[in-house]
């Protein structure tokens, strides 16, 4: 692939295969989101733990 | 002694750091494996080292991923379709990353370190408070804008040899307004393929004849440190030592710039 297609691919390609996947899996899959966390003090402190990126 | 063994030595241990640290604060292994990769392996090309890093990230990201599931945090549709999107994306980073040479890679890095910096400075996602909202239905536009969002974001992370979590995250909070205790969890189930899918280009592409053992050896101080890291996390204050990260980002970053061609 050449580098002018490549970047070309780049910029375009996600634009259109992101909503491509979005119009595509919306329409066969109805959503369910979890649960909310627990108000407690033990659920704070799992929060807590949650900022691993 | 050994040349592994030496080896093993001296990177297990940085995995460790790596896992632990980057759990704790909540930046990712990989803006913190790539910057000391560069400075431990000088003569390595960009290629060699995101194939290390994200083979190490999907490590990271799976195990975080399991624990994820278990506490029922993670919103399978939008992780899903996040994930999808982000597939080509995460290898057409592998293809550029191909075309970037080190005397570039570095000071856009650096750029890239400070700019995450700057941003956990002024905003620290350690400091978001617990009491998240209620999740709501994401409206269509902004499941839309995720989707292609992170499409974009599979190409920078890949690119960089990033997780990508440290973008992704601030992406699910403040763009999409997702929950915090939703976004860290669904970004983790997201990093988890996109990783895999850039290691697995790395692979077709021949990048681990030689870098394997390297990444075993790291993958393996990483998943011993990255529960350590999120055992701390409970007891450390997270804003502090988010910004610390921020400061360190900062000066690798300067590091970088400084010493480019």
């Amino acid at each position: 692939m050449s580098k002018s297609a490549l970047i070309a691919a780049v910029v375009v390609l996600p634009a259109v295969w992101g909503w491509l996947a979005e119009t595509l899996l919306r329409r066969f899959w109805p959503r369910h989101l979890p649960p909310p966390p627990p108000p407690t003090a033990a659920g704070a402190a799992t929060a807590a733990v949650d900022f691993q990126i | 002694m050994d040349s592994g063994l030496v080896e093993f030595a001296r990177l297990a241990p940085l995995g460790f750091l790596v896992g632990a640290y980057g759990t704790l604060v909540g930046a990712g292994g990989g803006s913190i494996l790539v910057p000391v990769l560069l400075l431990l392996l000088p003569d390595e090309s960009p290629a060699t080292l995101t194939a290390i890093s994200l083979a190490v990230v999907f490590f990271n990201a799976y195990s975080g991923t399991v624990a994820y599931m278990r506490m029922g945090r993670i919103d399978y549709f939008a992780g899903t379709l996040f994930s999808v999107a982000g597939a080509p994306g995460a290898v057409l980073g592998v293809l550029l990353v191909h075309e970037v040479p080190r005397g570039l890679f570095e000071p856009l890095f650096g750029l890239l370190l400070i700019a995450i910096g700057g941003f956990l400075v002024y905003d620290p996602l350690g400091a978001q408070p617990a009491d998240d909202p209620v999740p709501v239905d994401m409206p269509i536009e902004r499941l839309r804008i995720g989707a292609i969002g992170s499409a974009y974001i599979a190409v920078v992370s890949s690119l960089l040899g990033i997780g990508g979590g440290v973008i992704h995250v601030p992406f699910l909070i403040r763009v999409l307004r997702m929950p915090p205790h939703l976004a860290t969890a669904t970004s983790h189930f997201v990093l988890t393929f996109m990783a895999l899918t850039a290691t697995l280009t790395h692979v077709v592409m021949g990048e681990f004849a030689t870098g394997i053992n390297r990444t075993m050896y790291l993958a393996v101080g990483v998943m011993m440190g990255a529960p350590l890291g999120a055992a701390a996390s409970a007891r450390v204050r997270g804003s502090l030592i988010v910004r610390l990260l921020a400061a360190a980002l900062c000066l690798v970053g300067l590091r970088l710039l400084i010493r480019a061609p």
